[in-house]
């Protein structure tokens, strides 16, 4: 790379590839002492690694769900989160086979009944009992599904797109209902009146807060949610104002 | 770079001809051009124009896009590179639309938040490490900045960390600085340069003065502002806010 020229194309790419892989170190001299002083090759080469790491992205939404790490660092925890989804795997496919054995040989577990009860045993507990791990089994598998994250609350689902006291507050977006694709930006754009000191909440389907923000005449705030529903809300210390919901698919 | 031939033979099938090129490319291109409309470069509804144009520019391109291709970088790379230029170009011939950029982030406040949520640390999080990759294209002036950037900041500096850019000075330079250094609750912003000058002439064999030292300081300072705020804009740092970020920075450091 001459001192005199910018980089061309293959350079900025072979430089957002570097930076994107961490080795920088790696590239020729005369092509990191150009960009070092040339501030236009450095904007267009961040730009250029900016969109590669878009391109290479898998997930470029912001992870909002309890438990995961920030997106950042989602590249490292993908391995785990594979993990979890293999092992919620083997547990769901357990569960079934179980069901499956429970449904086609009912007197297999009566037998173990009768067993269990010339021993002095209690039948019903231990019946009980492998109902409940079943169910256990069942319900640990379900918690990873992602149909779960647009099951509504039937607490907050009445209430939406209710106003109490409407003359405070007027919310411009998002629409009570509002449907988003992945990736799509949400915005909330809310004017309040100039007396109204009120807090901005967002919960997912399971009235789990995850954002909290004080709000004063106009509130803005942009997001890019992870698929699922959710619920947020306008209230002040005292009375809930408005409950919204939207969907992102 | 040098010239890589696994990459030339492992795209050598999308490289077969433009038709094959711009089938390889399309989820590139859709990524590319939803970047751009949530970064509020293009509006929605032109998203369909914008697919269509740069479609139209590989079939033409095509053939010097294979030409050109080397092998020495990946050809995602590459193409992400040669799509967001063909949008570039697009944006400045045919739209001229001015649209309401929303920053992707407002919670860098006047103060660092000593309890920050957690969606408020993912973009603290994001934002550092952006921060990182352009400290990154600063190459050898990296550790000379985060110098300065450190004692503005924290106030603080240990002399390991001195003595791992300047390396080989003199004890008694070392001690004249730290003993300075030691009242620098009381120093001014400009008397920090005034400590500094005499290490940086040392490593850079210079006769440079404390101003001149300030004014590469700022003059970096300002390049990093604009970076950190992308072109489309992306957020909306000013000198006092960078400041907030770099107080996160050297947290995590």
């Amino acid at each position: 790379m001459q001192n005199k020229n910018h980089l061309n194309e293959i350079e900025l790419a072979g430089f957002a590839d570097a930076l994107y892989k961490n080795e920088v170190s790696k590239l020729p001299e005369d092509l990191r002492m150009h960009v070092k002083n040339c501030y236009s090759c450095k904007q267009e080469v961040l730009e250029a690694y900016t969109m590669l790491e878009a391109i290479r992205s898998e997930n470029q939404g912001v992870n909002i769900y309890p438990g995961l790490t920030p997106s950042s660092d989602f590249r490292k925890t993908e391995l785990n989160l594979r993990l979890m989804a293999a092992v919620a795997l083997i547990f769901f496919i357990t569960g079934g086979i179980l069901l499956l054995l429970f449904i086609k040989y009912p007197g297999a577990s009566e037998s173990v009944e009768i067993k269990q009860s010339q021993e002095n045993f209690p039948s019903v507990a231990l019946k009980d009992d492998l109902k409940n791990k079943k169910d256990s089994v069942v319900s640990k598998a379900k918690d990873v599904l992602l149909a779960d994250r647009y099951v509504p609350s039937p607490d907050m689902d009445n209430l939406a797109g209710e106003y109490t006291r409407s003359e405070m507050i007027t919310i411009l977006s998002p629409k009570a209902g509002e449907l988003f694709n992945t990736n799509d930006s949400v915005v909330f754009h809310v004017n309040l009146a100039e007396t109204l000191h009120a807090n901005f909440i967002l919960l997912n389907n399971v009235e789990h807060e995850i954002i909290r923000k004080e709000m004063k005449n106009s509130f803005f705030l942009k997001i890019i949610p992870e698929p699922g529903l959710y619920y947020w809300k306008i209230q002040t210390e005292e009375e809930l104002l408005y409950l919204g919901k939207f969907t992102v698919r | 770079m040098e010239s890589d031939q696994k990459n030339v033979e492992k795209y050598q099938s999308p490289l077969s001809s433009p038709q094959k090129l711009i089938v390889f490319c399309q989820g590139t291109i859709l990524k590319i051009v939803d970047y751009l409309i949530r970064r509020g470069f293009f509006a929605s509804d032109e998203k369909h124009d914008l697919v269509q144009h740069i479609n139209l520019q590989l079939l033409e391109k095509g053939e010097n896009i294979r030409k050109n291709y080397d092998g020495r970088v990946p050809l995602d790379a590459y193409l992400s590179v040669v799509v967001r230029n063909i949008c570039i170009r697009y944006k400045e011939t045919y739209t001229s639309r001015s649209l309401l950029r929303v920053p992707d982030h407002f919670f860098l406040e006047k103060t660092v938040d000593p309890n920050p949520g957690v969606f408020s640390k993912m973009v603290v999080s994001e934002e550092i490490e952006r921060l990182e990759t352009i400290l990154s294209l600063y190459a050898d002036e990296k550790e000379k900045l985060l110098i300065v950037f450190r004692l503005i900041v924290t106030k603080t500096i240990t002399p390991e960390k001195i003595l791992s850019y300047y390396g080989d000075i003199s004890v008694k330079l070392l001690e004249d600085v730290f003993s300075v250094l030691s009242s620098l609750e009381q120093l001014k912003r400009k008397e920090i340069f005034k400590v500094l000058i005499p290490l940086v002439n040392s490593k850079e064999g210079k006769k440079s003065t404390p101003d001149t030292l300030r004014k590469w300081f700022d003059r970096r300072v300002q390049e990093i502002i604009h970076l950190i705020n992308g072109n489309p804009p992306r957020s909306f740092y000013s000198k006092e806010t960078l400041l907030i970020l770099f107080e996160y920075y050297f947290e995590k450091r």
